[in-house]
């Protein structure tokens, strides 16, 4: 009996640290390959997934190029991440590929790696101070914007409206805010905002908080859920309660659910990030650093393309969507 | 001989206070939002959201009153979500899968207690460690994605896993029946059983009990396991719910789960607890996050609200045991 | 001689109970006073009433002629009253000097100047007669030594009254020698001490008056000299007892428990045997390895070698849960630590070990678990407001018979009993004799394991004295002496 948990136990153990080697490791001393450490947010989450593999994708099409993902178990673990970029460094990867938790906390490893001489481009959330090499990034102010636009097109440029963003405090959810709110007060005098919740990006916690938006304001016309965990968890809460005819749910990024959720109609539309640009683009602007071209202009605007459920079989959302 | 039940009074009173705390906060909330509070929809609205943290707070009152702490609820609840569903993906049906994730999310709660008895490390080390490992074999399951029943081609089996999270017998909505169900079995097992008072013994006197010919190894045992049962039923009503199973569902959820028990009169330092506590104290988180939403009170303000009551609840418990032991 | 202290018609109400009622008391200048009571009398009471816990309800306390107002224990403190209880307030991870001078260590530049503090400590050490080194944590001392440890912290404080509660209840008798030693120092510096304990013997060696209480009330005060322990004990217990020990004729029958050999880290027993209706006396030192031979035999701690036949059976008491089923008991030494569970009430504690017998089909009978609480409450007499009270509520006495109802309730072939009187009244201590007479003639064997000498003569049938893990010598009680005892357990 005990010998048998032991076993098991330990067979788990080797089972994690297997799954550790195969990621973790920059396991060939071969100086031809370049290394690069892709650092995002989280691991999990079908997004950085996509970047991860778009960023493979390059990798194998350019040759000699090797992708190792890494990043925190969640998005509010800036510690993590801090001291994640500080072993690459260490470590002496060729490049490093980052989306910053944070665009404070992460300036001094940031500074600290391109010192050292390894290339650092960002992705998806920049810093406050510039010391990177390049930024890729949907211009989330933009995004936010287009999002508002979307919304006040569903629901008739009139009425009650609430936010379910994710975590406060990071740059993107804060400037997809702003970007809201700004177009929302800016161009549409008719729309209130009532209410701003954070989820966490626990899709049980924002069907919650969209359930109380929703019983505190029955008329309200619209929820926009600020990524993909907080868009589903508000679809869920809308159809639980039969209100997907009188209560416009907007999204942000694309996932299996959401692309279900825009086929049944629980979610009526979303702002579709180009995480395979960010992930391919990142690659290429590595490598194109090290042999010493530095880009003319350090942002870069990846674009998002808006889909909802009249342009949901268009060739351009479809592309976006399946990237 | 008096038979004044002196003892039972005494509890009672305790239970109530925290009762009339519920009570008062509903009606202050009742009055604050002219009534939209208490319309049936919102209560049942309420209801639904403290499923998953009632739930944890089962299990966690069991190991709470045998003297641990069980830290790893919250991953075993992401573990016993995505298992289900990465089964039922694979072609397994739903009630099959449902059970084999029960038998894996004991099984994993009974390892807590395998590591916390027989190899004697504190429950709260025990349980530190393995909510990042429960997290990670989570992660491993679902390839660091959520694992989404919605997009099944198979609209069937969408529709019945769906209906255990959303659907509804006699207008009560299926996760509230089943929440009740394992209350009330589990309340039944703590208060009526032979299990139940060895339970209550090993938590107030360890060696006593086992001295008293109790094996205190087995009764540990079960309660680990008990609480790997009622996360995973947790995980598999969440990932039912919104039909995606999210391999970071119930992160942070063990907190949840000590402050519903500890709010209910549970001790952390052992041997006192009811099942019926704890869902008092699940009542009185929700109903201020509930409340408190429909008051639209800052989401900041609201997370110093809930950190406040959580140490009043603590405050008074020890309060009241130091006065007993005078 | 100089009254140090007089406390006047002192009475105390708690809520619904007269825990003292006009009880008029003095302390003289260099003496030691003996407070003789039973559990619950009123003893504790009336010291935490000195030492500031409580505050009488009438009453006043006159020190050195004047009237003080005695409103917490700090205030006590600087009247220099000092107080020294069973239980020491030590922090254990902290040294000597760090515990003698907790929150008020000599400072220099707002820091703890620590030279001088062990220096002071070693001071009042010397002055005790003790050497240790003040920055010995106190984990690491002897509970004899800690106890010295409390007593430097009221010399510290300058103390000219010290009450000191039960101060041998845990020493061995060489530490006890140097515990009365430093008595009699403080009381050749003037030093006017409370002295409360169970152990009636021991008072003759430092007492110079003694006074009982009895039911909350005042009953004598007499120079020791002039009156015999047992006229004390009448005194204590409001009647006279003909004997401590009851008169029983017990019958022995065959052998019931047959140990061939049983050994393990700490001890090594061969052949042990006790009979049916037999009590059995284990003797010897403090750490003779009569526990852990208890402990070791009843499954507790873990054995290598364990050869045992119970009833003609060779039986295997691999763990307490297997021991109870084949019909062990074991009542432990200490109550509190681990006999009881005292945050649960009276009858949770006595079906303790009788939760197998309270169930069917896993449920436990509530009308079965009142019905056998209520009746060990009514046959043994346990004291206690309602079965609900909790177990820490109440008196030694009736926590040693809570315990014994524990396992007499279980069916039991052989029964250890620990130190079955350590820390109980006279009282009760002759209804535990009486208890255990009652269970051996219903044939059960008792192994009885006591430090006091009187009461291994006074209730035995054989006596095996151990010492250093074994067994060193075996003695028919009827013609044993004290003496013979002592010679093979050193």
């Amino acid at each position: 009996m005990k010998r048998k948990l032991l076993a098991v136990l330990f067979a788990t153990t080797i089972l994690f640290s297997l799954g550790g080697c195969s990621t973790n490791d920059i396991s060939n001393e071969d100086d031809d390959t370049i290394n690069i450490a892709l650092v995002t947010k989280m691991v999990d989450s079908p997004y950085w997934q996509t970047v991860k593999e778009a960023a493979i994708e390059k990798a194998q099409e350019l040759g000699n190029v090797e992708i190792t993902h890494l990043g925190p178990a969640i998005e509010s673990d800036i510690n993590a991440q801090v001291s994640i970029v500080e072993t690459c460094i260490v470590d002496e990867y060729d490049g490093i590929i980052l989306a910053a938790c944070d665009k404070d906390a992460l300036v001094i490893p940031v500074k600290k790696a391109v010192d050292t001489g390894i290339p650092v481009v960002m992705i998806d959330s920049g810093l406050s101070s510039p010391v990177y090499d390049a930024f890729l990034s949907t211009n989330n102010v933009q995004a936010g914007a287009n999002c508002a636009d979307l919304m006040a097109e569903l629901i008739g440029e009139s009425g009650k409206v609430g936010i379910i963003n994710f975590t406060a405090g990071t740059s993107t959810a804060i400037e997809r805010e702003t970007g809201f709110v700004e177009q929302i007060e800016k161009n549409y005098p008719n729309i209130e905002l009532v209410g701003i919740q954070y989820c966490d990006s626990d899709p049980t916690k924002a069907a919650n908080q969209a359930t109380d938006m929703i019983s505190a304001e029955p008329d309200i016309k619209g929820i926009w859920g600020v990524n993909d965990q907080a868009a589903i968890g508000v679809a869920n809460a809308v159809s639980t309660l039969g209100k997907i005819d009188e209560i416009s749910v907007v999204g942000f990024d694309n996932s299996a659910d959401i692309i279900a959720g825009l086929e049944v109609g629980t979610i009526k539309g979303t702002a579709v990030q180009m995480p395979t640009v960010m992930g391919a683009q990142g690659v290429q602007m590595v490598i194109d650093i090290l042999d010493g071209a530095y880009p003319e202009i350090k942002e870069i605007d990846t674009g998002v393309v808006m889909v909802n459920q009249e342009n949901l079989n268009d060739e351009i959302s479809q592309a976006a969507l399946n990237q | 001989m008096d038979k004044l039940k002196k003892f039972d009074f005494q509890e009672i009173l305790n239970k109530g206070l925290v009762f009339g705390v519920l009570i008062g906060l509903v009606i202050l909330f009742a009055i604050l939002t002219g009534g939209k509070f208490i319309q049936p929809s919102n209560l049942i609205t309420i209801v639904s959201q403290i499923v998953p943290y009632a739930l944890l707070g089962f299990g966690m009152t069991f190991i709470l009153i045998t003297g641990g702490i069980d830290l790893s609820v919250g991953s075993i609840l992401g573990f016993g979500g995505i298992l289900c569903a990465k089964l039922i993906i694979m072609g397994c049906p739903i009630w099959l899968a449902i059970l084999f994730s029960l038998i894996a999310g004991a099984g994993i709660g009974f390892i807590n207690g395998y590591c916390v008895t027989k190899l004697a490390v504190v429950p709260f080390i025990v349980t530190l460690g393995t909510q990042f490992a429960f997290r990670g074999l989570t992660q491993l399951i679902g390839g660091g994605k959520p694992v989404s029943i919605q997009a099944m081609e198979d609209k069937n089996v969408v529709n019945a896993f769906i209906w255990i999270g959303n659907g509804e017998i006699l207008g009560i909505p299926v996760p509230i029946i089943i929440m009740i169900i394992t209350g009330i079995i589990l309340g039944v097992i703590l208060a009526k059983t032979g299990y139940g008072r060895r339970i209550y013994a090993v938590g107030s006197n360890e060696e006593a009990s086992r001295l008293s010919g109790i094996n205190v190894t087995r009764t540990k045992l079960i309660a680990y396991t008990l609480s790997g049962l009622t996360s995973t039923i947790a995980g598999i009503l969440l990932a039912a719910k919104l039909a995606s199973a999210q391999s970071n569902a119930g992160t942070g959820y063990e907190l949840e789960g000590i402050a519903a028990a500890v709010i209910g009169g549970t001790s952390v330092n052992g041997g006192v607890g009811t099942i019926l506590g704890t869902i008092i104290g699940a009542f009185v988180m929700g109903v201020l996050r509930n409340g408190l939403n429909l008051l639209k009170v800052n989401a900041f303000i609201q997370m110093i609200i809930i950190g406040a009551i959580i140490v009043i609840g603590v405050w008074y418990d020890t309060k009241r045991r130091n006065k007993i032991k005078l | 001689m100089n009254k140090l202290l007089e406390m006047k018609n002192i009475t105390k109400i708690f809520p619904g109970v007269k825990a003292l009622d006009n009880v008029t008391l003095d302390l003289n200048q260099g003496e030691v006073h003996a407070l003789c009571g039973e559990n619950g009398a009123g003893k504790s009471t009336l010291m935490k009433i000195l030492s500031g816990v409580h505050q009488a309800s009438e009453g006043t306390i006159f020190i050195e002629g004047n009237q003080v107002y005695l409103n917490g224990t700090k205030s006590a403190q600087e009247l220099g009253i000092s107080i020294i209880f069973q239980e020491f307030n030590l922090c254990e991870h902290l040294s000597i000097s760090d515990n003698i001078w907790l929150d008020r260590q000599p400072q220099k530049f707002g820091l703890i100047n620590d030279r001088k503090m062990h220096k002071m400590t070693s001071e009042i050490l010397k002055e005790l007669g003790i050497s240790i080194n003040p920055k010995t944590p106190v984990s690491e001392l002897s509970v004899a030594q800690q106890q010295m440890v409390e007593i430097a912290k009221a010399i510290s404080f300058d103390s000219k009254i010290l009450v000191l509660d039960e101060p041998t209840a845990a020493l061995t008798d060489s530490e006890i020698d140097s515990l009365f030693e430093v008595i009699l120092k403080l009381k050749r510096k003037g030093v006017g001490m409370f002295y409360i304990s169970h152990r009636l013997e021991e008072l003759s060696r430092i007492t110079d008056r003694v006074s009982i209480i009895r039911d909350g009330q005042y009953i004598a005060t007499k120079i020791f000299k002039d009156i015999s322990i047992d006229e004390i004990i009448a005194l204590m217990v409001g009647r006279s007892l003909e004997d401590k020990y009851p008169k029983f004729d017990r019958i022995i029958g065959e052998t019931r428990l047959y140990v061939k050999e049983i050994k393990n880290s700490k001890i090594h027993i061969k052949d042990f045997e006790v009979k049916s209706g037999e009590i059995l006396a284990l003797a010897g030192l403090m750490d003779a390895g009569r526990t852990e031979f208890a402990r070791a035999l009843f499954g507790a701690d873990s054995t290598d070698i364990k050869d045992v036949i119970l009833d003609g059976q060779s039986v295997n008491f691999a763990e307490p849960e297997k021991s109870i089923k084949l019909g062990l008991g074991y009542i432990t030494e200490d109550r509190k630590k681990d006999g009881l569970a005292l945050n649960m009430s009276v009858e949770e504690n006595i079906n303790l070990a009788n939760i197998p017998n309270l169930t069917t089909k896993g449920f436990v009978s509530n009308y079965k678990a009142k019905e056998n609480a209520r009746k060990y409450i009514e046959n043994i007499h346990i004291k206690t407001p309602s079965m609900y009270q909790k177990a820490g509520n109440l008196s030694g006495g009736n926590q040693q018979k809570i315990v014994l109802a524990k396992w007499i309730c279980n069916d039991i072939k052989v029964l250890i009993f620990d130190e079955p009187t350590r820390g109980i009244d006279v009282g009760a201590k002759y209804e535990v004799y009486e208890l255990m007479n009652k269970l051996s003639s219903e044939n059960v064997a008792i192994i009885m394991i006591s430090s006091e000498l009187p009461e291994v003569l006074g209730m035995s049938d054989r006596i095996l004295v151990m010492q250093g893990g074994q067994i060193r010598g075996e003695l028919e009680t009827k013609i044993a002496t004290q003496e013979q005892i002592l010679n093979l357990a050193i």
